[in-house]
């Protein structure tokens, strides 16, 4: 019972803060950004290269590099390419952002290679707790992610500029009407997103290792986190990863055969990475607006 | 180097019905379907399976047509509320899950290790009148999709999509049915792209689920896209020059050297960087569509 609980935070962490960053850039920029996932890697990468270049500046500095990186190139990509493209409309945006995060991981894959690579960490012995198994480092992971979230909501409700991002996502015209410089805070606003999505790949590389790939891996769960909690709703980025997360462990500990009462049966690990494609599907046909947000449905 | 064309051109003609039936949902129904590899694969792994139970080719072809035109009316009706974008993330998701059961349920599609050893076409024949022969069927379908897909966007249906594209609630307004329109149009789509899907498997022999990638579907948009969206013959000239640019890439390495892992890399790069550079620089692509200035005759 408890390894569920622990199983489903570890994925969640995998999980919100790209989510959250998603539907970040989604409430100001409104088109469904896939090149977004592909920051994740790009952050990790430079965060393992700045560790490998500067081995005495430590694991906290060249993670904040990879960060500000992501953060950086996914500001540099609205500026030059989506800006342009979302004037054409949300269809132009949404196919432009599938070429440029092919071409990111084409890209990436070109520069770091295609061997997974890891950190160089500490190996610890796993804890026990209450008969869960648990390592340092996904301790880290989840307390880290914890942290970036309640600095990212503080931030939003109590400072200027969450308060102008609001006032973007809610309502662009009255926003610029009232004075905010709307393209400004759209680009600080996807620096964050970026930024958020680079600090959950560096997350997911230290725990388990650097997947240059694992944008392709993490679009379609990350994806399903955010419509899941309603695609721009940021308290529903978070939440989105949570049910996912613990779809995705519940589905793989039910047993199947007690329903039937023919010896267990478990669906087969195969299909791990279905579920979240099958919660999209389920969302959009049931609830498209997401748990927490609005719009989605045709007029 | 031949064969290395008619290769090159049997493929394009393959792929350029796949594109014609796209450009049929997108570019005149302004559907933005990003699971047309599944249409595809359900036409292919159906004929792989039917010919190895036995059928002749042509009666598989007409079934895998069948199959692939039920798939898009599922996908048809399974969005039939949904803004455009989120619809097309939905048929995303749609499409991994039609390749994971292809991966998983091996008593049925042979699971990773796909179809192979299917009889294929004209097994009388052999070498390159084999091929000749081959490439003369796939462009009679090609040519007869082509007339089809065109003539169905002359009449009174082709326009009702184009003003689906263009203004959904004017169409809904006018007393048009879009989800009967949608679902029509994605179930004759859905019978094209199960054709190309089907001459795919018996030109090849064989099926596997590594050829339902979503880069496959985004190598069909990019013909599309190239081609210029809304244009019959645009899609035609895309399948050609895509096809023909992907399978010389890993030729480079004659000519500049190059190690081999990167090519991989480097052909993923170009498609994207075409799709972007269409997109920013002539969304209307090569051939761009020719609004009539005739009135559509009444069926």
């Amino acid at each position: 019972m408890i390894q569920i609980l622990i199983d489903t935070l570890i994925r969640t962490s995998d999980l919100a803060l790209i989510a959250l960053g998603l539907n970040l850039s989604y409430g100001v920029s409104r088109f469904p950004n896939v090149a977004h996932v592909e920051m994740a890697p790009l952050g990790a990468a430079v965060a393992l290269a700045v560790a490998a270049l500067f081995p005495g500046g430590g694991l906290v500095g060249a993670a904040i590099a990879g960060a500000l990186a992501a953060g950086l190139a996914a500001m540099l990509l609205h500026r030059f390419a989506f800006e342009r493209l979302a004037g054409a409309g949300p269809a132009s945006a949404l196919i432009g952002s599938l070429a440029i995060a092919m071409m990111l991981r084409a890209g990436l894959q070109a520069v770091f290679g295609t061997r997974p690579q890891q950190f160089d960490t500490p190996l610890t012995p796993p804890h026990d707790l209450w008969g869960a198994i648990l390592s340092d480092l996904q301790i880290a992971a989840i307390a880290i992610t914890a942290v970036c979230l309640i600095g990212f909501f503080a931030m939003l409700r109590l400072t200027p500029l969450g308060r102008s991002i609001r006032a973007i996502a809610a309502n662009p015209a009255l926003a610029t009407a009232s004075g905010i410089d709307a393209r400004r805070v759209t680009l600080v606003t996807v620096f964050l997103g970026g930024t958020l999505a680079g600090i959950g790949g560096i997350l997911l590389a230290l725990v388990t290792q650097l997947d240059i790939g694992m944008g392709q891996m993490l679009l379609l769960p990350v994806f399903a986190a955010a419509i899941v909690g309603g695609l721009g709703s940021l308290p529903g980025a978070v939440i989105g990863a949570f049910a996912i997360a613990l779809a995705e462990t519940l589905v793989m500990r039910i047993d199947f055969g007690l329903l039937a009462a023919d010896g267990p049966r478990y669906l087969p690990l195969g299909y791990l990475t279905g579920i979240g494609f099958a919660l999209i599907v389920v969302t959009l046909v049931y609830r498209p607006e997401g748990l927490l947000s609005r719009g989605g449905r045709r007029a | 180097m031949l064969e290395f064309c008619l290769h090159v051109l049997i493929m394009s003609a393959i792929f350029g019905i796949a594109a014609v039936s796209l450009n049929l949902q997108a570019g005149t129904g302004g559907l933005l379907n990003f699971g047309q590899i599944a249409l595809f694969g359900i036409g292919a792994y159906a004929v792989a399976i039917l010919t190895r139970a036995g059928l002749p080719w042509p009666a598989a072809l007409l079934a895998g047509m069948g199959a692939a035109a039920l798939g898009g009316f599922a996908i048809g009706r399974l969005g039939r509320d949904l803004a455009a974008e989120y619809w097309a993330l939905a048929t995303l998701a749609v499409a991994e899950l039609v390749r994971l059961v292809a991966l998983n349920e091996d008593w049925l599609t042979g699971g990773p290790q796909g179809i192979g050893g299917i009889a294929g076409l004209f097994p009388g024949l052999d070498g390159m009148s084999r091929a000749l022969a081959t490439l003369a069927l796939a462009a009679l379908l090609l040519l007869g999709t082509a007339l089809a897909a065109r003539r169905l966007g002359q009449t009174q249906f082709g326009r009702v999509l184009r003003l689906m594209r263009e203004n959904p609630d004017l169409a809904t307004a006018l007393g048009h049915d879009i989800v009967a329109c949608k679902v029509k149009v994605l179930a004759i789509g859905g019978a094209m792209a199960g054709l190309a899907g089907g001459l795919y498997t018996l030109y090849l022999a064989f099926i596997g689920p590594d050829q339902l990638l979503p880069f496959e579907t985004f190598l069909i948009w990019t013909m599309v896209v190239l081609g210029g969206l809304g244009n019959v013959a645009g899609a035609v000239v895309g399948a050609l020059l895509v096809t023909a640019l992907y399978a010389g890439i890993p030729f480079l390495k004659d000519v500049v050297a190059l190690p081999s892992d990167l090519t991989g890399s480097l052909r993923v790069f170009a498609i994207g960087s075409i799709v972007l550079a269409v997109l920013m620089l002539k969304p209307q692509g090569l051939v761009p569509e020719r609004l009539r200035r005739f009135h559509a005759q009444r069926p």
